[in-house]
């Protein structure tokens, strides 16, 4: 009898197994893309490096290190500066554009849609490209305004600078930006914003009592997007910052390849993920907060 | 000589051309204050564009809307004194029953302690008491209503418009609402127009109903006199049950139907300055008729007809007849009285002066 209560048990055990299999390719994916290097990094930058070779010992010396070095703080404060800029003024100009796909567009929305989309279909390198031959001294942008007479002299700023990094950075995450937003404002009923018009608010107030708030958890997914991505991000700077103002990913890629001390870059890398984490877990206090009450 | 107190909604012959289509044709309708009026309709014959120019989120293609008197033509929905109950409620998904409820105060920049007080009387009034920190979410259908109808009232607005406003409420809890709207509007005395497609509703509530078909106005009245003396065909079909017979009209108020062995007499209030000769139809209700093996002495309306259906619906019995040439006459009498037996050939009969005319 208890032999068949046991089979019985067995079975139902193994049938409450059979959905969670279908979930093992993700985790085992996870595993050895996601949880093997982030526990390899982790390691690492507890060991210490002396004269270019790997020693296995378990300090904070690098994380001292790290700290104690002015440029590498720079890097961070750049990185950091860079992505709050690129997420601000991404919200600003997505906001229309997923205002207006959302509740204006009618039957051109699947196509403005794909607009959107359609520059992720190229490579980032490509696109990155693109942007050198537009912003360089002898770009399209400064031949323009020199042949409309709104500068003398090329102007310089443009490439090889935080400016051309936040432009392609801006460029690249738009889209990235567009449809969270997108998704959220289609929510939002026209009966709600009527209802706050028939009840005398004006549609400045209409936007900020009602449309905005409900728009909140759109902005915040965009935010986080933008944000975490524009903090690691290496290709963009790396091909249009110059080199002269490094940011945090480059400075982390210098230590891996140029001084060879894998520790070191390990924990800066570590730091990197802790300031990602940081981001994730307030944008989800955040979207928690959007999605309950306000304020009267 | 003191001012008349102007009508709280005014239309003025107001139309809505959407391309080839019109949607609202030339009515006018006054509108007094305290009333409860009810635009009544099938889906489609413009009701919800008429009031939907009231509350301003449509224009008139022409005609004029006035509000307690003055044109509101160029006033934006927000700049109007009206407020509008939605037909799904449209309650602010990110804000708390209380919340919803201060919305319109606070755009009227009301004073917060103000608010606070008339946000508690309502929650009182609508029946909500306690439920003002509940987000809206968690409210079922009826109570969603009352916050969506509180929301409107707490403006105290020169019109509150209705847009179907029970339709998604099941019947008894619709029954339910009736009640309580019709309380309401008689304690706070404000002028109601709804909207809807159930002319039940529209005849319980109302003080005056509206009946549009295909954009135009049929008939402005009573709900008694919409019932009792309709002024189209439409009106006497959509508005309760009627047998609807096409007759021509003879000298001196002689009736004669259209192939059937039918002539009634009928007097000048009935023919309504009719020419004789004017192509008619006889409206007979159903609880006028009654069933049997001989007419009594006083109905002058008599058919025969062969017994086809008969419903039992608890305090009344639904007869259908099929006549002669295969149309049906539908009588409905009171369940008390003896049915007759289906199949049979029984006398359907009614006095001619409970009939009325329409033009055919």
């Amino acid at each position: 009898m208890s032999a068949a209560r046991d089979i019985a048990r067995r079975r139902s055990r193994l049938r409450a197994a059979l959905p969670a299999a279908g979930l093992l390719p993700l985790v085992l994916w996870q595993i050895v893309f996601f949880v093997v290097p982030v526990a390899l990094i982790l390691g690492l930058s507890v060991w210490r490096s002396q004269s270019y070779r790997l020693i296995p010992a378990f300090t904070f010396d690098n994380y001292i290190a790290i700290f104690a070095r002015p440029a590498i703080w720079r890097a961070l404060l750049l990185s950091v500066e860079t992505a709050a800029f690129v997420t601000v003024a991404c919200a600003v100009l997505a906001y229309p554009v997923a205002y207006f796909i959302a509740k204006k567009a009618g039957r051109w929305r699947g196509l403005l849609l794909v607009a959107v989309i359609a520059p992720f279909w190229i490579s980032i390198v490509m696109r990155v490209a693109a942007w050198r031959l537009l912003l360089g001294e002898r770009g399209v942008i400064n031949q323009m305004a020199i042949a409309l007479g709104l500068t003398e002299a090329p102007m310089s700023f443009l490439l090889y600078s935080p400016v051309s990094t936040a432009i392609g950075l801006i460029y690249a995450y738009l889209p990235l930006y567009v449809l969270p937003l997108y998704a959220a404002i289609s929510n939002i009923h026209d009966n709600w914003i009527d209802a706050a018009m028939d009840l005398n608010a004006s549609p400045t107030r209409t936007f900020f009592e009602v449309i905005l708030p409900l728009s909140a958890p759109g902005l915040v997914v965009g935010a986080v997007f933008c944000f975490v991505f524009g903090l690691g991000e290496f290709v963009t700077p790396a091909l249009l910052g110059g080199g002269k103002q490094l940011m945090f990913s480059q400075v982390i890629q210098d230590e891996f390849q140029r001084r060879l001390d894998w520790p070191s870059g390990a924990a800066m890398a570590v730091v990197l993920l802790v300031l990602v984490f940081a981001s994730l877990a307030l944008s989800m206090k955040w979207i928690r907060r959007a999605s309950g009450e306000t304020g009267l | 000589m003191t001012e008349p107190v102007p009508n709280a909604v005014e239309l003025r012959a107001v139309s809505k051309v959407y391309g080839a289509s019109t949607a609202v044709r030339e009515v006018s309708m006054d509108i007094a204050r305290g009333a409860f009026v009810t635009i009544l309709g099938p889906s489609g014959c413009g009701k919800s564009t008429l009031l939907r120019m009231i509350s301003g989120f449509v224009s008139p293609s022409s005609g004029d809307v006035l509000i307690d008197g003055v044109s509101v033509l160029g006033a934006a929905p927000y700049e109007r004194d009206t407020a509008m109950v939605f037909q799904d409620y449209a309650l602010f998904p990110h804000r708390t029953v209380a919340q919803n409820l201060a919305f319109g105060l606070r755009m009227r920049k009301v004073a917060k302690d103000e608010i606070a007080r008339r946000v508690e009387a309502m929650l009182e009034l609508v029946n909500l008491k306690g439920f003002g920190d509940r987000r809206v979410s968690q409210m079922s259908g009826g109570q969603a209503q009352r916050v969506a109808l509180g929301r409107a009232l707490i403006v105290r607005p020169a019109v509150l418009l209705l847009d179907e406003p029970l339709g998604a409420l099941d019947l008894k809890l619709r029954k339910q609402m009736q009640a309580e709207l019709k309380t309401i509007h008689r304690d706070l005395g404000l002028t109601f127009v709804a909207v809807t497609h159930d002319q039940e509703e529209a005849l319980t509530l109302s003080d005056r109903i509206a009946v549009m078909n295909g954009g135009a106005l049929e008939q402005f009245d009573t709900p008694e006199n919409l019932y009792r003396r309709p002024a189209t065909r439409f009106v006497a079909d959509f508005v309760g049950n009627a047998n609807l017979f096409d007759a021509r009209l003879g000298s001196d108020g002689r009736v004669e139907a259209q192939g059937l062995p039918l002539t009634l007499f009928l007097n000048p209030v009935q023919r309504g300055g009719r020419q004789s000769g004017a192509a008619i139809a006889l409206v007979v209700r159903p609880e006028t008729i009654a069933v049997g093996a001989t007419a009594p002495e006083s109905h002058d309306g008599r058919v025969e007809a062969q017994v086809e259906e008969i419903m039992f619906s608890g305090a009344v019995q639904q007869i259908v007849g099929r006549l002669p040439d295969g149309r049906r006459i539908t009588a409905h009498q009171s369940a008390a009285l003896p049915a007759p037996e289906r199949g049979t050939t029984a006398v359907f009969s009614w006095p001619s002066q409970s009939v009325w005319l329409v033009d055919a």
